[in-house]
């Protein structure tokens, strides 16, 4: 009769000193963690090189694992987590483009082709920054609308990449360059732009179509916008890319706002629509509008608005509400 | 008699077929004369002919889809990525460019093997 109370009292001090020998662990593995010092710190200098392994969504998506995020906190240069989205904005380009120079020789294939980014917006101006100018003046003289944007636009591209000069070397070259090192590192906004500039990293149909295929199942809005010129009237006729959308003007276009659905920066003042303007004088007359909007109002007739919907749903997987 | 009649069939249809052949290379490719005031005094165009640096020539191409995109009206349907264009350099050289990425100011390059020199007894 005495065993009885003994079992009752066992089944309840059991558990509980399995409880308490749980939780005692925990805190002291922290208290071990604590007192780690330059152990734990070479750990996280090895957690910080994990981002640039990981590809672009790694490193700027906010929805990335609690790891990633934890990573990207050590990154020991000062850039932002984003660094796409640090293009955009007032930033200093020049001062932006020395810190992810150094991130890219560090290996950071997504620093790297940003970097190639900023090369590309910035070389007009860097190249012949009083040449640029006389540009603007003269293209006010002109008097259209279209003109008058233009000049708004450059200034804004002399605001922000004031800094670089010529020996600097901004350039189609030095661009090309980057953007190779950073598709053979594994970044594919980088390898679509290389297909984009007609010099793909491999030749083949069968290449062409797997890397538009990859580029659709990534959702990278970059890659997206890298690969659009690709995909309009330099894709007719080829059979690697049927049924791809692709093959005529509007297709490219259609692919530019697939990627601003998935979350690329397109709105009035992007690095985008300053781009368009700047560089391809193609500006819109309505300064608040975004690119999809513009894309809509001045490329797209309204008999062919419904196609370039389905199109863009075909290539982000969703409906589109306009 | 018969044959005058064949030889004059002939020269008629030799004619159209010369008038049809030329309206559907002149739509087909558009030109662009560096000559006109918009263009002109553009910083990489003035001096650029079809001797000049490849990065020259296509920095002065560039200059000029933008400036004839933004004069337009119609800019997106204008010269788009993948169609192509002859300049007439102000020295009166031509070439053929054709158009990358509308977007970027690196966006436009010559067609290799299209470069004709200017007339060295051209009035230009």
């Amino acid at each position: 009769m005495a065993f009885a109370p003994a079992l009752k009292t066992w089944l309840l001090v059991v558990p509980a000193v399995a409880l308490l020998g749980m939780v005692g662990l925990r805190v002291g593995e922290r208290l071990a963690q604590g007192a780690g010092g330059s152990g734990t710190f070479a750990a996280s200098a090895a957690q910080a090189d994990a981002p640039m392994a990981l590809g672009p969504l790694a490193v700027m998506s906010p929805g990335a694992s609690g790891s990633n995020r934890e990573a990207g906190r050590t990154l020991p240069s000062g850039l932002p987590l984003d660094l796409r989205a640090d293009l955009e904005g007032d930033t200093d380009l020049h001062a932006f483009a020395q810190r992810l120079r150094g991130q890219a020789d560090a290996g950071n294939v997504e620093a790297r082709w940003v970097l190639s980014r900023v090369y590309d917006y910035c070389s007009p101006y860097a190249n012949d920054a009083g040449g640029y100018q006389r540009d603007s003046a003269a293209l006010a003289t002109l008097g259209s609308a279209g003109a008058s944007a233009m000049v708004a636009a450059r200034a804004r591209v002399a605001d922000r990449c004031a800094g670089f000069v010529p020996s600097d070397g901004l350039g189609h070259a030095l661009v090309f360059m980057q953007r190779r090192q950073a598709a053979q590192g594994g970044n594919l906004a980088a390898e679509a732009s290389l297909l984009a500039d007609g010099q793909p990293l491999q030749e083949g149909a069968d290449y062409r179509r797997s890397l538009v295929q990859r580029v659709r199942e990534s959702r990278d809005p970059e890659a997206f916008m890298a690969l659009a010129p690709a995909m309009g009237l330099r894709a007719a006729g080829d059979q690697a890319l049927v049924g791809l959308v692709a093959g005529e003007a509007l297709s490219e276009l259609a692919w530019r706002v697939a990627a601003c659905d998935l979350g690329m920066a397109c709105g009035p003042g992007s690095v985008l629509m300053n781009s368009y303007c700047a560089n391809g004088g193609i500006c819109s007359q309505d300064a608040g509008q975004g690119f999809t909007d513009f894309v809509y109002d001045a490329a797209v007739s309204r008999q062919g608005a419904g196609k370039m919907t389905e199109w863009v749903e075909q290539l982000t997987g969703k409906r589109t509400d306009r | 008699m018969k044959y005058r009649r064949l030889l004059h069939g002939a020269k008629f249809w030799f004619w159209v077929a010369l008038f049809f052949a030329y309206s559907a290379g002149a739509v087909g490719l558009l030109m662009v004369d560096t000559q006109e005031d918009r263009y002109r005094l553009l910083s990489k165009v003035e001096l650029t002919r079809v001797q000049s640096s490849h990065d020259m020539r296509a920095a002065g191409a560039s200059q000029v889809a933008a400036v004839y995109r933004a004069t337009s009206g119609l800019p997106f349907s204008s010269m788009p990525a993948g169609s192509t264009f002859q300049v007439v350099w102000p020295d009166g050289s031509t070439e053929t460019m054709v158009i990358v990425d509308p977007s970027s100011p690196n966006g436009v390059r010559p067609v290799p093997g299209s470069q004709i020199p200017a007339d060295p007894t051209g009035t230009r």
